[in-house]
């Protein structure tokens, strides 16, 4: 029987036992600090993560995987598996989808799919876990590919941050225009549109926030499936998961913290949430 | 004496008399706002619109009675400021409306316009409030219409007018409780009369006293509002590129050469925007600094005649595609607030905090967009803006904010990646969801929502209801915030202004965090006047 193998890399949050189980594969992105560099997820943990980023100076920054890495990673995979599906983050977020794709091109490109989940985090763990369980019973690649290019369009994340400082540290706000000022306290909200990570707002308050982002999750319509993030405070996401459990009865809502990846970015007050939006097949 | 018509040289004169009587009284009419709060006053705004339309029938050639109106009308739109100013430019355009095509006014035709410039003013008003100048309007003007028809006589109808302003002025505390409770009269229903009875005074040839009705001592205003009269000068803008170009020290500079500056920048490149009569004073300033890059000096009374005479589209403003918001502060700290969070372009309100519909219109075509939201911060403003609307040339939306904070809320929640009317929705909702905290003095004392207050006491507003008084700022600050359940909410924000200092602020900011140690309390320097704090609450 074919054996489909299922690669992702560290900025899907997804939960690592279930993954194992599924035999998924990883790649880490790097995360460096302070002269050091760890492997996220593997020399670091989402803890330790933000409890540097709490109580340590200096500024994180993430990079992509090399593409050594892959290369090394799908001939080990090779051996066994007839094929593999490399599922990543948004190609507009980060550049490990390309060096993914390079290597992959290099090595057997009729054996290995490269897909661009137009995500991250707990979307693109979802995604991968999914796809990872057809694989698991069975599945073929072209399945996996169907699979994944019919979940993939009906991915939504939406999140809030308590403060701009991670994004101006991290570079992204000059580009948004939206996101000017810095006299008064602001909280950014983000979203994610064809796999761009763009401005959705502007607040004030967490209450703010929170009532938002749970508008948005009920205007998405009906689900198969939901999540609400955090970073490293649960409160505000212990507020959403609330009003949705109110809002949306019936529909599965998950707990999934956010990664080091994102957290560089959005700093440890992050909150947010996931939905899959019902396919129209299904409906 | 008997005059059968009035003709427009005649029209000339009683505006001008009238205009002269109601500045002659000026104060008087101030001292009426119910509201002992220094801004925003009646009388000099009504002052200003009625000598913003003089100087528009300066300039009308002919004496055609409709051709005066409706200079006076136009005039009269472009300066009007406040509220009275504006219903006080609708009545005028009602006047001009029915005068059209005449060259004079009987008995009867003086009567109908006097009705349709009443009419107008009801029209032109979102929600007509009875026991304003609105309801003296109307009752002057069925009087006239009532004798007209026996009369044939000009003097008999204006009498008949003056007469029955007078009694309905003397009955409007009793449609409006807020005027009852005060112990005064409407303030623009007193200056509407006050310039009734300047033009009776010119037809008749009698000097008769004003009738101003609930007079009180007035004690003398530290910033009295200069009713000279709007002096236009020149728009002055300069780009100057230097090295280590002290902002704060130019600005001062510049604001004591002219009116709504702003100075911002680096200190290596400075914008600077100023309205002066004396702009080279305002480039050897410049000069001396650095270079000047993109100078332009504007004769703003030349744009002002050439915008009313509606001949050339002025000169040509570069306007990107998009959509920007331009914000009415008064203060430059607020105004650099504004801007930080992406206002493109602050209209001050200066001292009065009032800026004309004209100054509205400059503003708006100013900021570069091709389509504009307009946050007037001010109750006394909502309406200049709203007609602003109709005058602008881009595409011009209000989102109707009455106080600084809740334009600071809405600004937070525009967004320019996303189109104007869910800018506008989005901006609105923001706006109601912030309450504000206003601090002042009392200018006088009185009696408002039961609260008895001395002049010079601090009172502190909350969404403009008057609701403590007392003798220090803090105390009134902490009360009012008590009030306003602020332990339900996250984030108060105090913009210091006039006449306390940063120190002040932080220490206001202590006193709360201790109180309720679960908010988060924030210190903006606003510069405010009139209002040493301004507080929101979200």
């Amino acid at each position: 029987m074919a054996k489909v193998r299922v690669v992702t890399d560290s900025t899907a949050d997804m939960d690592q036992r279930e993954a194992e189980r599924l035999g998924i594969a990883m790649i880490p992105l790097n995360v460096h600090w302070n002269g050091e560099t760890y492997q996220d997820k593997v020399e670091i943990t989402i803890d330790e993560f933000y409890r540097k980023l709490r109580e340590e100076k200096g500024v994180p920054r993430t990079s992509q995987p090399p593409i050594g890495r892959f290369e090394q990673l799908y001939r080990e995979l090779l051996k066994e598996a007839d094929a593999i599906i490399s599922l990543h983050i948004s190609s507009k977020a980060s550049g490990t989808y390309n060096a993914a794709l390079t290597a992959a091109q290099g090595i057997a490109p009729d054996r290995i799919a490269v897909v661009d989940s137009r995500i991250l985090s707990y979307p693109l763990g979802a995604l991968v876990l999914r796809v990872a369980r057809l694989a698991s019973e069975g599945g073929s690649l072209a399945d996996c590919m169907a699979l994944a290019e019919s979940l993939i369009p009906r991915l939504r994340l939406f999140a809030a941050m308590d403060t701009l400082e991670f994004l101006r540290r991290g570079g992204r706000v000059s580009r948004f225009q939206a996101f000017a000022g810095s006299l008064l306290s602001i909280k950014p909200m983000v979203y994610l549109v064809d796999g761009e990570v763009l401005p959705l707002d502007r607040v004030r308050t967490r209450t703010a926030a929170v009532r938002r982002v749970a508008d948005l999750m009920v205007a998405l319509g009906p689900l198969e499936d939901a999540a609400v993030l955090y970073g490293d405070d649960p409160a505000p996401a212990e507020q959403l998961i609330a009003i949705l459990k109110d809002a949306m009865p019936g529909v599965p809502i998950h707990w999934g913290r956010t990664g080091a990846v994102i957290g560089t970015h959005t700093g440890p007050g992050v909150f947010g949430a996931y939905g899959l939006v019902r396919s129209r097949a299904t409906m | 004496m008997s005059r059968p018509r009035i003709s427009g040289s005649d029209l000339r004169q009683m505006l001008a008399v009238g205009t002269a009587f109601l500045e002659e009284n000026v104060e008087a009419v101030n001292s009426l706002n119910v509201f002992p709060v220094p801004d925003g006053d009646t009388g000099t705004n009504m002052v200003l619109t009625m000598q913003s339309a003089l100087e528009e029938v300066s300039r009308a050639a002919g004496n055609d009675i409709g051709l005066v109106a409706y200079a006076a009308a136009h005039g009269a739109l472009m300066g009007a400021r406040g509220n009275s100013g504006v219903i006080l430019s609708q009545i005028l355009r009602g006047i001009a409306r029915a005068s059209d095509g005449l060259q004079s006014l009987d008995a009867e035709q003086l009567a109908a316009a006097l009705k349709e410039g009443a009419n107008t003013a009801y029209r032109g008003i979102g929600r007509p409030v009875e026991g304003t100048m609105l309801t003296v309007a109307r009752e002057a003007a069925d009087a006239a219409l009532a004798v007209a028809r026996s009369k044939r006589d000009v003097v008999d109808v204006l009498r008949s007018a003056v007469q029955a302003a007078e009694k309905s002025l003397e009955e409007t505390p009793d449609l409006l409780p807020i005027l009852k409770e005060a112990g005064v009269v409407d303030a623009g229903g007193q200056g509407y009369l006050l310039l009734l009875q300047g033009a009776q005074m010119f037809i008749t040839g009698e000097r008769s006293a004003p009738s101003v009705l609930a007079s009180r001592r007035l004690s003398p205003r530290p910033a009295a509002v200069s009713s000279s009269g709007i002096d236009y000068g020149y728009c002055t803008e300069v780009l100057i590129r230097g090295e280590n170009l002290k902002i704060d020290e130019l600005r001062r500079q510049v604001e004591a050469l002219g009116t709504s500056v702003m100075v911002v920048g680096d200190p290596d490149l400075v914008h600077l925007h100023v309205h002066t009569h004396r702009p080279g004073e305002i480039l050897n300033l410049a000069s001396a600094l650095g270079t000047m890059e993109k100078v332009k000096v504007e004769n703003m009374q030349l744009q002002h005649t050439t915008f009313l005479s509606g001949r050339g589209a002025d000169e040509a403003m570069p306007v990107v595609d998009g959509v920007g918001v331009v914000a009415v502060a008064a203060g430059q700290g607020l105004a650099v607030v504004f801007k930080d969070l992406g206002a493109a372009a602050v209209v001050h309100g200066g001292q009065s905090m009032n800026p004309s519909i004209q100054e509205l219109v400059h503003g708006v075509a100013h900021s570069g967009f091709s389509q504009v939201i307009l946050l007037p911060n001010n109750p006394n403003v909502v309406l200049t803006a709203q007609k602003a609307q109709a005058l602008a040339r881009v595409e011009l939306a209000v989102v109707p904010t009455r106080t600084v904070c809740q334009g600071i809320a809405a600004m937070v929640a525009f967004n320019p990646e996303v189109d104007m009317a869910s800018n506008v929705a989005a901006m609105s909702a923001a706006a109601s969801s912030v309450r504000t905290i206003e601090l002042t003095r009392a200018v006088r004392s009185t009696r408002v929502n039961g609260l008895s207050i001395v002049e010079g006491q601090v009172i502190g507003l909350l969404d403009g209801a008057l609701l403590q008084a007392g003798d220090s700022l803090s105390e009134v600050a902490m009360g009012v915030l008590e009030q306003a359940s602020v332990v339900e909410h996250e984030v108060v924000t105090i913009y210091c202004g006039e006449g306390v200092s940063m120190e002040d602020g932080r220490s206001l900011a202590a006193s709360i965090r201790d109180r309720w140690p679960e908010l988060q309390v924030e210190v903006v320097e606003g510069g405010q006047p009139h209002y040493p704090y301004i507080i929101s609450i979200e």
